[in-house]
C-alpha cells in the first residue's frame, strides 16, 4: 500500500548509497568501491557528492555514524532510511513488473 | 600541491561539515588522488574532473546551511532547472553537463577547439607583429611629431635623401615649425686600441639628437645640446660584447681610428637612426668634430656635401600641412638662390619618421594580415559548421528535454555554456598557436627586419584572441541555441527527417562552399608566389657567385690620403691575398651587386642628353676584382697603369643605350661620381651586365671608376676573394696578410656572396613561406567542412539513399550521387574563388616576378589541384554511402 503523502523519488546516488548500507554498515571509501562494483563504474561518486549525501542522510536522520573503524566513521542505516530505501524499490519493482508484462524490456534482459 | 589544494577546497565548506567529515573528506581525495596514478597529466586530468564536482557540493552545502532548504538535489532530484537566484550553481551544472556532452563527441570536439585555435591564434600571431612593427615602430615620446625630410628630384623613385651641413643650418635659420632639427650621417670607421681592432658604424649626429628622440641612457647620459667635440655614446651591443659591459666605463676614452673619443654614455639596446626605409643599427654615436675629406660636412653648403639625413620634431600644434608649406617656401628660396638646385629641381618632402621606417615592409605585413583574416574567416565558417551539425544531431535530445519541461531559456543556456566552453578552449589553444607563430615568424624574418627581434606576445593582443574566441563561438553557439529553443516538440521527438534538415543543409553547404572559395584566394596566392620565386631563382646575377668571398674594409682619412692615397693600399693588398694557397683572385670594389648599398648619378654622352636625374649606377673597380667576381670583358681593355684618372669602363647595357650599333671605346661621356659637377670620362672598355640593384631588377647601367685612383676614406670597400674549393678557409690568412700591411685595419662583414644572392631570394621567401603555411591551412579547413557537410548529409540522407538502393539504385549510382553533390559545392566555391583570386592578387604585384597576377595557367592549376583534393574529400563519405545495407537502413525510423 502505498503511503497517503508520497515519498519523492531518490537520486542515484542516494538510492546506491542507501542499498550498499543494507547489506551491512560501511565506512565512505567503502561505500563508492560496492556502488562502482555494482554499477558497473557507471555510477562515479565524486569526494563532493558522496560526503554531500552522506552529511545530508545524518542529517535527515536516514543514517547515523557508529563506532568507528580504525579514523574512519562506520555508516549504518536507520529505520528512516530503510523505509525510504523501500519505498523506492517498491516504485522500481512496480515498473519493472508492468514493462515485463508488457513485453517491454529488451532483449537480454532477463530477471 | 594536491593538499593543499584539498585543504583550500575544504575551507569553502560550511563549518558544520568540516566538523563532521573534515579530515576524513580530504583523505579521501587525497585517496582518490592516488587513485588516479601519479604524474602531471594525471593529476591534471584527475583535477579537471573532480573539482566541479567537490565545487558544486561545497555551492549546495553552503546555500542549505543559509537559506535552510533541505534537499537541493542531493537526495531527490529536482523539479526543474533552478532559477535566477541560484545562476552561479545552475551554470556550474550546466558546464558539467556541457563538459559531459563535449567528451562524447571528441573528434567534432577537438576539431572545434583546434579550428578556433588555428584561426585565431595565427591571427593575433600576424596581429602581434602589425602592432609591434606597423602600429607601434618605436616607443619614442610622441612619435607623431617626429618627421623625416626628405630631399628629392623630379623623379619620385630616386630620392636624394641628404642635406648638406650648410644647407641644415639655413633650414634651421628659416623654418619655425620645428622644435628642433636634428642631422646625422653614418660613417665606417675602425675601434682601435683594443686588442683585435674591430669594423664600427658610427653615428655621426648633431648633438640634439638624442634630446629630440627622448632617449634615454642605459649608463650616463645623452648628448646635452650643447655637447662639445670629440664625445661618444656607445650602443647597448659594444658596451656589453667589446667592453664586456664594464660599468666604469663613463669618462674614459675608446680610439675610433687612432683619434681618443671621451664616452659620455650607453645607448639603451635598440636604439637605432632610421635612415629612408631601414633602422641602422650605430655601434658608437659622436660629435662632429674633425673635417671630413674634402671639407667639413656640417658647415659646406651644396649638393657635393650631401650626406646628412635630416629629421624634425614639429612644435606642438604644428600640423604636417603647416610645416610641409613652410619647407616648400625655403625649397624655393634655395632654388631660386642657386642655380645647381634649381638645376635638379631641388625638393623637400616632409613625411612622418614612423612611415618612412615602415615604409618597405608594410606591404608585406598587411598581405599576410590580409591572408590571415582569410584564414579566420574559413576557421569561423569550419566553426559555425561544426556547431550547426552538431546542434542539428542534437535536436532530438533538446526536444525531450522540452517535453521533460525543461524551460526554453534554459536549453539556450545549456548551449550557450557549451559554446562559451569550448570558446575558452580554443581561446587556450589560440595563445599557444600565437605564441608559437610569433617565434615561427620571428625566427623566419629575424634577419630581415630588425623591428621583428623584440616582438612578443602582447597582452592587449592575447586579451583580443580571447575577445575573438568568446565572440566567434558565442555568435555561432547562439544561432543554434535559438533554433533548439524554438524546436517544435511533436516532430523532433519523433525524429522526423524527411525535411527538416533542408535549412540547415543550405546553411552547411553556403559555409562549405565560401570555405572553398577563401582558400582558394589563398592557394592561388601561394601559387603566385612559388611561381615567382622559382623564376627569381633562374635569375642571372652577372657574376659567378660560387667559391667567392667578400669582406669590407675601411681605410681611415687620418692616416690615407683621398682620393688616391688608397690605390697602393688596394695594389698590394690585391696581390697578397690573390697568392694566398687555396685563392685564385682577388680585387676591390663598391658597392658589391645586392648589397644594400647606394651610388649613383647623372650620365650623359653619345645619345643620351643631359638629364637632371640620376639615370646610372656608379661603381668603384680595380682591374683585377673583374675577373675575381667574374665580370666578363666583352670590348676595349680594363685600366692600364698609364690610363688617367678619367679612365672609366661601361656596362654593356649602357654602351648599347648611348652608342647603339657603334663603338663605345674611345669616346667621352660626362658624369658627376664626386659631386663636383659635370667631368668628361674616358671609355676604355665595355663589361658584361650585372644586377647590381636586386635580382627582380633589370640589369644596372653602370659606370666603373679605378679603385686605385678614386677611392673612399672612412666608408668601407669591398674585398672579393675567390677560392678554389672551400673560401671561408682562406679567412685567417687573409687576416693575417691585412694586418701585415696595417694592424688598426680589420675586415669586417665576412661573406660569402652566394648569401647575397640568398638574400635577395629571402625578401619573396618570407612573405611565401607564411601564405604558404596559411593557405595549407585554409585548405585543410575547407577540406574538413566539406567533409562534414557531406558525412552529414549523407546521414541525414540515410534513408532516401537506403530505399534507392532497395529500389535497385546501383552502389555506383549511390557513389556518383554523394561524389556528384560534392563536386557541385567544390565547383561553385572555385568560380566565387577564381573570382576572388582575380581581384585580389594584385595586391601581391609587387611580390611578384616574372609571372602576372591573373595567370591563367597558375589559376587553372590550382584549380585543378583544390578539384582533386575536394573529389577526395567527397569519396570518403560516399563510399559509406554505398557500404549501406537497404534492409537495415529500412528497418530503422
Amino acid at each position: 500500500m502505498p503511503r497517503r503523502t508520497p515519498r519523492k523519488l531518490l537520486t542515484p546516488a542516494a538510492l546506491h548509497i542507501l542499498l550498499t548500507l543494507a547489506d551491512g554498515d560501511q565506512h565512505g571509501y567503502a561505500i563508492r568501491a560496492a556502488v562502482e562494483t555494482r554499477t558497473g563504474g557507471e555510477l562515479e561518486l565524486g569526494p563532493g557528492t558522496l560526503y554531500e549525501a552522506l552529511h545530508r542522510m545524518v542529517e535527515s536522520g536516514w543514517i547515523r555514524a557508529v563506532a568507528p573503524d580504525e579514523r574512519r566513521k562506520v555508516y549504518a542505516l536507520t529505520v528512516a532510511g530503510r523505509a525510504e530505501l523501500d519505498d523506492e524499490l517498491r516504485r522500481l519493482d512496480a515498473i519493472i513488473t508492468y514493462a515485463r508484462n508488457n513485453a517491454l524490456l529488451p532483449d537480454g534482459t532477463e530477471s | 600541491m594536491s593538499q593543499r589544494l584539498a585543504s583550500l577546497l575544504l575551507r569553502t565548506y560550511p563549518r558544520a561539515f568540516r566538523r563532521r567529515h573534515g579530515d576524513e573528506f580530504r583523505a579521501d581525495i587525497l585517496a582518490q588522488r592516488r587513485r588516479a596514478g601519479s604524474g602531471l597529466v594525471a593529476g591534471v586530468k584527475f583535477w579537471l574532473r573532480t573539482l566541479p564536482d567537490l565545487v558544486l557540493a561545497a555551492t549546495r552545502l553552503r546555500r542549505s546551511s543559509r537559506d535552510g532548504i533541505d534537499d537541493p538535489g542531493t537526495l531527490h532530484p529536482r523539479a526543474a532547472l533552478p532559477g535566477g537566484g541560484d545562476l552561479l550553481h545552475s551554470l556550474l551544472h550546466d558546464a558539467r553537463f556541457a563538459a559531459r556532452a563535449l567528451r562524447a563527441t571528441p573528434l567534432a570536439t577537438f576539431a572545434i577547439i583546434a579550428t578556433l585555435g588555428l584561426g585565431i591564434g595565427l591571427n593575433s600571431a600576424i596581429f602581434s607583429v602589425v602592432n609591434a612593427v606597423l602600429l607601434e615602430p618605436f616607443n619614442y615620446p610622441a612619435p607623431e611629431e617626429l618627421v623625416y625630410f626628405h630631399a628629392r628630384g623630379p623623379a619620385a623613385d630616386r630620392d636624394r635623401l641628404s642635406f648638406s651641413g650648410g644647407m641644415v643650418n639655413q633650414l634651421r635659420d628659416s623654418v619655425d615649425g620645428f622644435e628642433t632639427i636634428a642631422a646625422a650621417t653614418t660613417i665606417q670607421q675602425n675601434l682601435t686600441g683594443i686588442p683585435t681592432p674591430e669594423q664600427v658604424q658610427v653615428g655621426w649626429t648633431s648633438p640634439n639628437l638624442f634630446q629630440m628622440l627622448g632617449a634615454e641612457p642605459v649608463l650616463g647620459r645623452t648628448f646635452a645640446i650643447d655637447e662639445p667635440a670629440s664625445m661618444a655614446i656607445l650602443s647597448h651591443r659594444v658596451w656589453q660584447n667589446t667592453l664586456s659591459s664594464d660599468p666604469e666605463v663613463i669618462g674614459r676614452t675608446v680610439e675610433l681610428d687612432g683619434v681618443p673619443y671621451t664616452i659620455v654614455g650607453v645607448a639603451e639596446p635598440g636604439f637605432a637612426l632610421h635612415v629612408g626605409t631601414s633602422a641602422l643599427e650605430i655601434d658608437i654615436w659622436k660629435t662632429p668634430d674633425a673635417e671630413w675629406a674634402n671639407g667639413d660636412i656640417w658647415t659646406s653648403f651644396g649638393p657635393q656635401f650631401a650626406l646628412l639625413t635630416v629629421i624634425g620634431r614639429l612644435k606642438d600644434g604644428t600640423s604636417m600641412e603647416t610645416a610641409q608649406l613652410e619647407v616648400d617656401a625655403f625649397a624655393d628660396s634655395i632654388r631660386g638662390e642657386h642655380s645647381e638646385y634649381a638645376e635638379l629641381e631641388w625638393n623637400i618632402w616632409l613625411r612622418p619618421l614612423r612611415e618612412s621606417v615602415v615604409f618597405a615592409i608594410r606591404p608585406t605585413l598587411w598581405i599576410l594580415q590580409g591572408a590571415v583574416g582569410f584564414v579566420l574567416l574559413i576557421a569561423c565558417a569550419n566553426v559555425a559548421n561544426l556547431l550547426v551539425l552538431r546542434a542539428s544531431r542534437r535536436e532530438r535530445e533538446m526536444g525531450l528535454r522540452m517535453a521533460l519541461g525543461s524551460g526554453r531559456l534554459a536549453i539556450v543556456r545549456l548551449m550557450l555554456v557549451e559554446s562559451v566552453m569550448l570558446a575558452l578552449a580554443g581561446g587556450v589553444a589560440a595563445m599557444l598557436f600565437a605564441w608559437g607563430g610569433i617565434r615561427l615568424i620571428t625566427s623566419i624574418a629575424a634577419a630581415q627586419i630588425p623591428q621583428f627581434a623584440n616582438i612578443a606576445v602582447d597582452i592587449r593582443v592575447l586579451g583580443f584572441t580571447a575577445l575573438l574566441a568568446l565572440g566567434c563561438a558565442l555568435g555561432f553557439g547562439l544561432a543554434p541555441a535559438l533554433r533548439a529553443a524554438r524546436g517544435d516538440l511533436s516532430r523532433t521527438t519523433r525524429g522526423v527527417k524527411s525535411t527538416e534538415g533542408a535549412g540547415k543543409q543550405r546553411l552547411s553547404r553556403g559555409l562549405a562552399v565560401s570555405q572553398i572559395s577563401l582558400s582558394l584566394v589563398l592557394l592561388i596566392g601561394a601559387g603566385l608566389l612559388v611561381t615567382s620565386l622559382a623564376r627569381l631563382q633562374q635569375v642571372q646575377l652577372g657574376v659567378q657567385e660560387d667559391d667567392l668571398l667578400t669582406f669590407s674594409i675601411s681605410l681611415p682619412g687620418t692616416r690615407y690620403e683621398w682620393p688616391s692615397g688608397t690605390g697602393q693600399f688596394f695594389t698590394e693588398f690585391e696581390q697578397r691575398i690573390a697568392n694566398l694557397p687555396g685563392a685564385t683572385a682577388a680585387g676591390v670594389m663598391w658597392p658589391l651587386p645586392l648589397s644594400t648599398a647606394r651610388w649613383g648619378g647623372r650620365f650623359d654622352g653619345g645619345q643620351i642628353e643631359p638629364e637632371a636625374q640620376d639615370n646610372v649606377r656608379y661603381v668603384l673597380a680595380t682591374a683585377p676584382v673583374f675577373d675575381a667576381i667574374g665580370i666578363r670583358l666583352a670590348d676595349g681593355r680594363l685600366y692600364a697603369a698609364d690610363d688617367t684618372e678619367f679612365a672609366v669602363v661601361i656596362s654593356n647595357s649602357l654602351a648599347q643605350r648611348a652608342w647603339p650599333g657603334e663603338s663605345p671605346l674611345g669616346r667621352t661621356l660626362r658624369s658627376d661620381p664626386w659631386g663636383r659637377g659635370m667631368t668628361e670620362f674616358e671609355v676604355v672598355g665595355v663589361v658584361s651586365d650585372v644586377r647590381f640593384t636586386g635580382l627582380r631588377e633589370p640589369v644596372d647601367d653602370a659606370i666603373y671608376f679605378d679603385a686605385r685612383r678614386w677611392s673612399w676614406v672612412d666608408w668601407e670597400v669591398d674585398v672579393v676573394l675567390r677560392g678554389r674549393a672551400d673560401p671561408v678557409s682562406l679567412v685567417p690568412a687573409v687576416r693575417n696578410e691585412l694586418a701585415a700591411l696595417d694592424a688598426e685595419i680589420p675586415a669586417a662583414e665576412v661573406r660569402l656572396m652566394r648569401s647575397y644572392v640568398d638574400d635577395g631570394l629571402a625578401s619573396g621567401r618570407f612573405a611565401l613561406q607564411l601564405l604558404g603555411l596559411f593557405a595549407s591551412v585554409a585548405v585543410t579547413l575547407a577540406l574538413i567542412g566539406l567533409y562534414g557537410v557531406l558525412s552529414s548529409g549523407v546521414a541525414a540522407r540515410t534513408r532516401e539513399i537506403g530505399i534507392r538502393m532497395a529500389l535497385g539504385s546501383s552502389r555506383l549510382q549511390v557513389l556518383r550521387m554523394v561524389v556528384g553533390s560534392g563536386l557541385r559545392l567544390a565547383i561553385i566555391g572555385l568560380a566565387f574563388g577564381v573570382a576572388g583570386a582575380w581581384a585580389l592578387t594584385r595586391f601581391l604585384n609587387a611580390f611578384l616576378f616574372g609571372v602576372a597576377p591573373t595567370d591563367a595557367t597558375i589559376f587553372a592549376t590550382i584549380s585543378a589541384i583544390m578539384l582533386l583534393v575536394a573529389l577526395v574529400a567527397s569519396y570518403l563519405p560516399a563510399r559509406r554511402a554505398t557500404r549501406l545495407d537497404p534492409a537495415t537502413v529500412l528497418r530503422t525510423d
